[in-house]
């Protein structure tokens, strides 16, 4: 009975009650949310900060674990503000969460792809998105985030061991056909290409990563798949700390 | 459940009472009634949709039988479907009970059967064992609590202050009730265990025996019963429920009222009956009377009197009932109802039938009525007098025969039309004359009744106020609430009283109503004799009837501040202290040459108690020693303006109610306000104080004020001290001299001294104040004696500083108190304390906002109520504003909400009882007083504030930041008319062009009416039929145009073209026309604005014929000219010259203006047409041919027409054309005058404009028509994109090209004006919407297509100029709204931060094609099939072509649904299924060779290896549509 109580008390979702009053910036403003949440989760589960820095939290009716460090805590904030501006450019493909080992190799690959992201002109982005097969609500929505979220807590115990003192980035993948900005913008450096990992020549890819899909969410305008890339090189530095 | 339980809907506290109620009717002794009440009692009555819940909860344990694990519950739940989810686990564990209860013993008491119980937090014996308890004994336990009604009873043994709010409804009982009542082996009563107690005292609803409402208290325990039994018996109220609406009557007002309680009305009577109130005795009033049937006849002899009687009787009914509501209201809310429990939920008007109403008409009633006087004289006396008649009678016939016709339309007639109606006095008074006759017998009558109606009235509610009998109406319309007035007791005779009756009845008071509304009318002032006062209480009465009800009202902002006691007083002392500033300062002060800095002698003069001394001047001296109070009405609900001391005595003090009053002391005398006395009072007391000859002289109020007396004191030489105290005592002298009252002197060296003196020269005396004894005399002041000290600072001081006295006050730092003041404040009381103040007198205190505050009658239900209120009082605020000439930047809004715990109902009626207050403000980019802008700001601030619409209380507007609106300064208006450059040369004529058509449209539209109309009237007469042509017209024919042009006038009514075809030199007319021209003149040269726009909400205005195009003194009388002054003159020919110009409305049939349109609208689009196209127009003929003088006139009048022929034909330019032009031109020319002539001009100067013979049009005018379509988008495009000239353009003005130049370099400065305007509205968003808009009028515009409110065979018919015309009107007028709804869009949008555009949504591409295998999309249909794939191919194995399909289908998720996690999921099912045939094969297998020994199976690990292969294959398959997205390959098996 506590299930529908606790969504009203929620601003933000209050806020997104109606799907019919989406807006591009709106979405945009969930997905961020969303990553958040899960940047936190990620960091929890794969152990890349000490447990007591955690605290336990309810968000998408479910228990999550949020940092009590505050400059963790900004860091993601910056890093999910910049996210959301690149966002509404319309032309990222990807947006990937990073663990990297000591020697920044990148070990696990935590991606949302939202390439399928509606693509809206700047200026309508405060107009309504008219969702053509609006046959979801707006628990809908918190559901899958939940189990998507879920599904990043469950994978904690199929993921290999990392290696110690391992350190994580976000990155974004823009779009294959888009012009990469002249300049960065400030937030955002190249990635190396070793810490991209996503070379469209298959083979490598192959080669280099397991993939283990995590979950597709679907509503309406809303279009996410995310997945757990591990690299191999992982599993070769996991076999040899057994050897 | 997640709903607030303490909200408790109406629904289930009936639904509780009922069953309380048949508990009580059945139970079988009063022991076992409680029990009765939760138990068994329940049963039956289950009602509607708790009856399910219950039914099933209860049902379960009997007719369910024990099914492990069988029924739907135990299947899975779907993804996301919580719901199911809750539904199964509830059906689970109620199956779980169905166990337990199956075990149970048959001799287990079977005490708590029907009731279903939940159990909240820790309990003891704990929850689990209470269960067990519960179901055993026959109850239904639930773990949820879902729904309100589907629990009994709710154990607990103590609840959170929240659930105590939420549970406050339920039975909520303590553990041991089960243990209790498990050990008593019966159900025990539960109240006795109850962890919360019901509100004590609530009343709530329910059924009586006979079936209906009853309103009861709520008994809700033992303890609390003996109580409310008293109340009910008491309180007990009839409940008349008429479908939603819930009325109470109060029985002991119909006690009261009883004998006179009729019920006229029929609406009301049956409402009543209805309901099955006792019905009180039904008397029927009529009036008398054979003077007044004689009368009626008088006044209806010329038409039936039937249309006019069946309207007003609608009317009648109408308002009596509305007045009986509202009335009811004030009384049920006097102390001596307010005993009595009105329903809290009755927020609607409760009625009450009683006599005082009966009569009551209200004003929208005498509108009414009037209408049908104005109506009834409008043909006959037209010709009689047409001068005096002239406006009254002609103008708003259209919008009076609406009002008339129409009884269903809203009878709201606002005050602008009755003042209208009162401007036009003298016509009426042309009437009243025999109206007199009639009216001084109803008076004989009333006058009689008066006395004894008061008499009996006196103990009542509603005494009646001691009036002066000599009190004109002007005086009274304050007297509220209404006065019991005599019309309420007519002489009662036999029969019905027809409506027709009632109808005369009330027409002197509409005489008088307007007598109110216009007091210049010389007449009306004389036809009232002195005695006539008996009768005016109800037309106080009824103009008061207004504002009893809300502010919904259209008239209601005139009637509130019209009538508002506290807006006249304010007003009234503002005004006067005005003028009373102005007349200081038109006094030269004496010269100030002696004073010595700092040392002042300020006289503070002040009457005692002002109002009332006033008031009771008339009275003789012996009873002005007595208590006497200043109220309006001398009701209980009456507020004490003022209080002589004798009263004071009494402890009766301002603002005290009157109720208080007379607790206080019985024999208080009350006495109404005398306004008129006020003013003079205090004119006289200032001219006292202007004698004096004063240094300075500030008026306070209007009983009070300030003087600098230093210089004069000083001149006298003698001590100053002693001075001042002479001309205090002179001026005491003289004022008790002038006007009969105390005044009191305080006498100080600055200002506050002089306050503090005053206070203890009071009253009737003079003190003042010492040097000397200053500080001593401060010091045992309270500090909130000081001026300046309101209750807040005297807290804070108190609370904070522990200052209570001046004493203490002195001893604190200064910073102390600016610390805690503030700096101004600190530092003023600081220097007060010390006696010091510095502030001059006279200080001219400059106005800082302005504002306009409603928190009376503030009730509304709909959004449009307040939207319409907000406009009014937007408006009231800006003629505020416009009144002392200034205009403000930032508005704020002030609103009233209900506060939470204020009951619906105010204490005092339409008050505002007790309110949370909002702020909200904005800012204007440039500082406005104008009305609309002013309306809008204040709407989108109100929603944005997000109130609910019921609990407003007040609004107010306030306007600050203010700045004076001189010229330069502000906002300047944009000037829709031609540019400055033109003069009014060019003006004149288009008002008249634009507002002509639209009378004369209605004119003929007009169902006829009167039998002197020919009923064929198929052509527009022209008004103004030259006599030439009249002349050369064939007999019969100009008989026709005569008999029309007959009728026209009287009809119409129209004075000025009397004179012209009756040729009458009626030396009269054309003054008076030519005083309207010459006004107009004005009027258009200085406002720009054609008055029609100014007031644009005025209906009579909108038609007036004011300002049609009959005014223009076409045919003067050339006598009258010529005593007229040159400039005049001159000013007339030139405006003769422009009403010659082609007007194109006038010529087209009547239907023309089908299209509902204000003049004001019309007005305004011809203007912006004009000025804001006419210079991009392509006029390709006609811009080569007129000359530049004549251009501006006839272009505008036409700017389409290309073929009207310029009125100033230039020979020369007629001869440049081709042939075959000039010959049409010619011939239109001759068709034209010969037929339709209707400019009185000399034919020569007159050429048809705009007649086009129908074959020239089509002839020509296709052409056009399309130049019209294209020209369309061009404007259309230049009102959004401010695009330059476009193609179309130059394109049709072909060579003739260069013409534009010399045109548009006068045009420019206003073309350049309204672009930027346009522009200045657009944003972002408007620019995608005009572009689309753009696109769509280009399709439209090439064809003219018709409005769809015009019939197309019609509009065909029309010729291109009309066409264009109303086709121009249309655009304009959707360009109108949509810049306004644009507006309001932009609006809104800033005020929610949150962008939202109506009807615009971003379309994505289809979306949510989800891939499919076979056809299904769905997670387990794929897996049902893959299954069964798995399973009928296996022996065989898998087949190539079904793998390549699935490995397909997996690809496809991965790229198209990019959804790998369903393609693993797929992946992994199929694995899963091959593994599960596998597994069964190799048991079957294994099962077979056990039995049989037979070996039927070939080799089965082949087959698996097969299937797995394909897996694999499919696997690859998927990995490389990974890869080809970018992302690893699955690792599934690894």
């Amino acid at each position: 009975m506590s299930k529908t109580k606790e969504h009203k008390d929620d601003p933000q979702e209050v806020m997104l009650r109606k799907p019919s009053e989406w807006t591009h910036n709106i979405i945009l403003q969930t997905f961020c949310d969303f990553l958040t949440v899960a940047i936190h989760t990620i960091l929890f589960i794969r152990d890349l900060y000490p447990p007591e820095l955690f605290e336990r939290a309810r968000k998408y009716n479910t228990v999550v674990r949020r940092s009590r460090h505050p400059m963790l805590n900004d860091w993601i904030r910056d890093v999910v503000t910049s996210v959301n501006e690149e966002l509404k450019k319309c032309t990222v493909n990807r947006v990937s969460v990073i663990i990297l080992s000591a020697d920044e190799t990148p070990m696990e690959r935590f991606v949302f792809d939202v390439s399928s992201f509606p693509n809206i002109p700047e200026q309508e982005h405060n107009i309504p998105i008219s969702s053509t097969s609006a046959t979801f609500t707006q628990s809908d929505l918190l559901e899958q985030f939940r189990a998507t979220l879920i599904r990043i807590q469950q994978s904690a115990t199929t993921l290999g061991k990392l290696p110690e003192d391992c350190t994580f980035t976000v990155a974004i993948e823009l779009k294959e056909h888009e012009d990469k900005p002249a300049q960065y913008p400030d937030p955002w450096i190249p990635a190396q290409p070793q810490q991209n990992g996503v070379q469209v020549n298959g083979e490598s890819v192959r080669t280099r990563v397991t993939t283990k899909p995590l979950r597709n969410i679907e509503i309406g305008p809303i279009k996410i798949d995310a997945w757990i890339e591990e690299s191999r090189a992982k599993g070769k530095l996991k076999e040899g700390e057994r050897a | 459940m997640s709903r607030s339980h303490g909200r408790a809907s109406p629904g289930f506290k009936f639904h509780a009472q009922r069953c309380r109620y048949t508990s009580l009717d059945k139970g079988d002794g009063g022991q076992s009634k409680e029990i009765d009440t939760m138990g068994r009692g329940l049963q039956p009555l289950v009602t509607v949709k708790s009856s399910q819940v219950k039914k099933r909860a209860l049902d379960t344990p009997d007719e369910r039988s024990i099914n492990i694990e069988e029924g739907d519950e135990y299947s899975g739940s779907r993804f996301g479907n919580f719901r199911t989810y809750m539904r199964h686990k509830k059906a689970k564990l109620q199956n779980q009970d169905a166990v337990l209860r199956s075990k149970v013993t048959p001799d287990t008491p079977q005490i708590f059967k029907g009731m279903i119980i939940y159990i909240n937090g820790y309990t003891k014996p704990p929850q689990a064992d209470l269960w067990n308890l519960i179901v055993v004994h026959g109850g239904v336990y639930k773990q949820f609590l879902d729904g309100k009604t589907a629990v009994t009873h709710i154990i607990a043994s103590a609840l959170t202050p929240k659930k105590r709010i939420e549970f406050a409804k339920y039975r909520v009982v303590k553990p041991e009730w089960i243990v209790d009542c498990v050990k008593a082996g019966k159900p025990l009563s539960w109240t006795k265990y109850r962890v919360v107690a019901e509100a004590a005292g609530q009343r709530e609803i329910a059924f009586n025996k006979d079936g209906g409402l009853e309103a009861q208290i709520t008994s809700v325990s033992t303890s609390y019963k003996a109580l409310p039994q008293l109340k009910k018996s008491e309180s007990t109220k009839s409940v008349s429920s008429t479908g939603k609406k819930r009325r109470v009557v109060p029985l002991q007002l119909n006690d009261y009222f009883g004998k006179r309680i009729s019920t006229q009305s029929s609406a009301v009577s049956d409402r009543v009956e209805g309901s099955g109130v006792t019905q009180p005795p039904k008397v029927t009033e009529t009036v008398s009377s054979a003077t007044m049937s004689s009368r009626r006849q008088s006044v209806n002899n010329r038409t039936e009197p039937e249309p006019t009687a069946v309207p007003a009787t609608t009317a009648v009914a109408d308002v009596e009932d509305e007045v009986l509501l509202s009335s009811v209201d004030q009384i049920l809310a006097t102390p001596s109802q307010s005993q009595e429990e009105v329903p809290a939920s009755s927020n609607e008007p409760v009625l009450n039938v009683f006599d005082r109403a009966e009569y009551v008409p209200s004003q929208e009633m005498f509108g009414d009525v009037h209408t049908m006087t104005l109506k009834e004289l409008v043909p006959s006396k037209a010709t009689e007098a047409p001068v005096q008649l002239s406006e009254a009678l002609i103008f708003p016939e259209n919008s009076f025969t609406l009002q008339a016709n129409d009884p269903q339309s809203d009878y709201g007639i606002d005050d602008s039309f009755l003042d209208d109606i009162g401007m036009h006095g003298d016509s009426e008074s042309h009437e009243l004359v025999p109206e007199r006759v009639h009216y001084e017998a109803v008076n004989q009558d009333l006058s009689e009744t008066h006395t004894d109606t008061i008499g009996r009235h006196e103990p009542l509610v509603w005494p009646p106020t001691d009036r002066p009998a000599s009190a004109t109406p002007r005086d009274e319309p304050l007297v509220w609430p209404p006065t019991d007035g005599p019309a309420s007791e007519p002489p009662r005779e036999a029969s019905q009283t027809p409506a027709k009756e009632e109808t005369d009845l009330i027409k002197p008071t509409v005489a008088s109503e307007a007598a109110t509304d216009a007091p210049d009318v010389p007449v009306m002032g004389d036809t009232y004799p002195e005695d006539e006062v008996v009768y005016r209480p109800k037309t106080v009465h009824a103009v008061n009837a207004g504002p009893i009800r809300d502010a919904t009202d259209p008239g209601f902002f005139d009637q509130y501040y019209g009538k508002s006691r506290l807006h006249h007083l304010s007003t009234w002392k503002a005004e006067l202290k005005l003028q009373m500033q102005e007349l200081a300062a038109s006094n030269p002060p004496t010269p100030a040459l002696m004073t010595r800095k700092g040392d002042r002698t300020i006289l503070h003069v002040d009457f005692d108690s002002f109002f009332a001394a006033v008031s009771s001047l008339s009275l003789p001296p012996e009873e002005r020693a007595k208590p006497i109070v200043v109220s309006h009405g001398g009701t209980a609900m009456g507020e004490i303006a003022s209080c002589n001391y004798p009263a004071r005595d009494f402890g009766i003090r301002n603002g005290m109610w009157m109720a208080k009053a007379r607790d206080l002391c019985p024999h208080v005398r009350c006495i109404g306000y005398d306004f008129s006395k006020y003013e003079e009072i205090s004119r006289k007391f200032y001219d006292v104080l202007l004698g004096v000859g004063c240094e300075k002289l500030q008026a306070i109020s209007v009983d009070e004020a300030l003087l600098d007396v230093t210089s004069p004191v000083q001149c006298t030489g003698k001590d100053e001290g002693s001075a001042a105290d002479e001309l205090a005592t002179v001026i005491r002298s003289q004022v008790r001299q002038l006007t009969g009252c105390e005044v009191s002197v305080g006498i100080g060296s600055n200002v506050l001294l002089a306050r503090l003196a005053l206070r203890k020269a009071k009253p009737a005396g003079q003190y003042r104040l010492h040097k000397a004894d200053v500080l001593d005399f401060i010091a045992d002041l309270e500090v909130r004696d000081l001026p300046g000290v309101g209750r807040s600072i005297e807290d804070k001081l108190r609370d904070q500083l522990g200052i209570i006295t001046v004493a203490d006050l002195r001893s604190h730092a200064k910073t102390a108190l600016q610390n805690l003041l503030g700096q101004k404040n600190g530092q003023k009381l600081f220097n007060f304390a010390r006696g010091i103040d510095d502030t001059p007198v006279g200080e001219k205190s400059e106005r800082k906002s302005v504002s306009a505050e409603v928190n009376y009658m503030i009730r509304f239900k709909t959004r449009e109520d307040v939207d319409t209120f907000m406009h009014g009082l937007a408006g009231e605020l800006s003629k505020r504003l416009k009144k002392i000439n200034v205009r403000g930047k930032q508005l704020t809004l002030k609103v009233m909400r209900r506060a939470a715990h204020a009951p619906i109902e105010t204490p005092k009626p339409g008050g505002h009882g007790e309110c949370d207050t909002f702020n909200k403000s904005t800012s204007f980019g440039v500082a406005t007083d104008d009305q609309d802008a002013l309306s809008v700001e204040a709407k989108s601030l109100l929603w944005s504030l997000n109130l609910v619409i019921e609990d407003l209380r007040g609004i107010a507007l306030m306007m600050t930041k203010l700045e004076e609106s001189g010229d330069g300064k502000g906002q300047k208006k944009l000037n829709w008319g031609a540019p400055a450059v033109t003069g009014d040369r060019q003006q004149v004529p288009k008002d008249a062009s634009e507002s002509h058509s639209l009378p004369q449209g209605e004119a003929q539209s007009r169902p006829s009416t009167s039998k002197s109309r020919p009923a064929s009237s198929q052509w527009v007469l022209p008004s103004q039929v030259d006599p030439q042509v009249l002349s050369n017209l064939p007999d019969d024919i100009r008989m026709e145009i005569e008999k029309q042009a007959d009728f026209k006038v009287t009809a119409a009514a129209d004075p000025f073209t009397v004179p012209a075809l009756s040729k009458t030199p009626a030396a009269k007319t054309p003054k008076t026309d030519l005083r309207r021209s010459i006004i107009r003149n004005f009027i258009m040269n200085n406002g720009g604005q054609s008055p029609a726009h100014r007031h644009p909400s005025s209906p009579a205005l909108n038609s007036s014929p004011a300002f049609s195009q009959y005014e223009l003194p076409s045919q003067m009388d050339p006598d009258v000219l010529k005593e007229l002054p040159e400039d005049l003159l001159a000013k007339i020919e030139r405006q003769k010259e422009w009403i010659a110009a082609p007007k194109i409305g006038d010529m087209g049939p009547p239907a023309l203006k089908v299209s509902p349109r204000t003049p004001a609208a019309v007005g305004k689009s011809t203007r912006l047409l004009k000025d804001g196209s006419s210079p991009m127009l392509p006029s390709p003929l006609k811009t080569p041919y007129i000359g530049p003088a004549t251009s501006p006139a006839t272009n505008l009048s036409s700017p389409m027409s290309q073929f009207n022929i310029p009125s100033q034909l230039n020979s020369g330019v007629l001869a440049e054309l081709p042939s075959e032009w000039r010959s049409r031109i010619e011939q239109q020319y001759r068709t034209k005058i010969a037929q339709k002539d209707r400019d009185a001009r000399p034919i020569t100067e007159n050429p048809s404009p705009s007649q086009w013979d129908p074959e020239v049009v089509k002839q020509i005018g296709t052409q056009n028509l399309k130049e019209l379509g294209v020209l369309k988008d061009e404007r259309k495009h230049v009102s959004f994109l401010q695009a330059p000239k476009t193609p179309t353009k130059n394109r049709t003005l072909g060579k003739k090209n260069s013409m534009s130049p010399r045109k548009s370099p006068r045009k420019s400065p206003s073309k350049a004006r309204q672009s930027n305007t346009l522009e200045m509205t657009l944003t972002q968003n408007h620019f995608l919407k005009a572009q689309r808009e753009q696109l769509k009028t280009t399709t439209l515009g090439t064809q003219s297509t018709p409005p769809a409110n015009i019939d197309k065979e019609w509009w065909d018919a029309l010729g291109p100029d009309v066409q264009k015309d109303i086709l121009t009107e249309e655009r304009i007028q959707r360009d109108k709204t949509r810049l306004r709804r644009e507006a309001e869009d932009r609006i809104r949008k800033r005020m929610e931060g949150r962008p939202k555009v109506d009807q615009y949504l971003v379309d994505l591409p289809e979306g949510g094609m989800k891939v499919k295998l076979g056809g299904v999309a769905d997670v387990d249909d794929v897996r049902r099939m893959l299954s069964e794939w798995v399973e009928t191919d296996w022996e065989q194995g898998p087949v190539h072509e079904d793998a390549e399909v699935i490995m397909a289908y997996v690809k496809k998720l991965v790229v198209e649904d990019m959804n790998a996690a369903k393609a693993q999921g797929m992946i992994k099912w199929l694995a899963y299924a091959v593994e599960n045939a596998a597994r069964r094969r190799a048991e079957e297998r294994r099962q077979f060779i056990h039995a049989a020994e037979h070996n039927l199976c070939e080799d089965p690990e082949g087959a698996e290896f097969a299937w797995s292969m394909v897996i694999r294959k499919i696997l690859d398959g998927c990995n490389e549509a990974l890869a080809e997205r970018g992302i690893g390959a699955l690792n599934l098996f690894e």
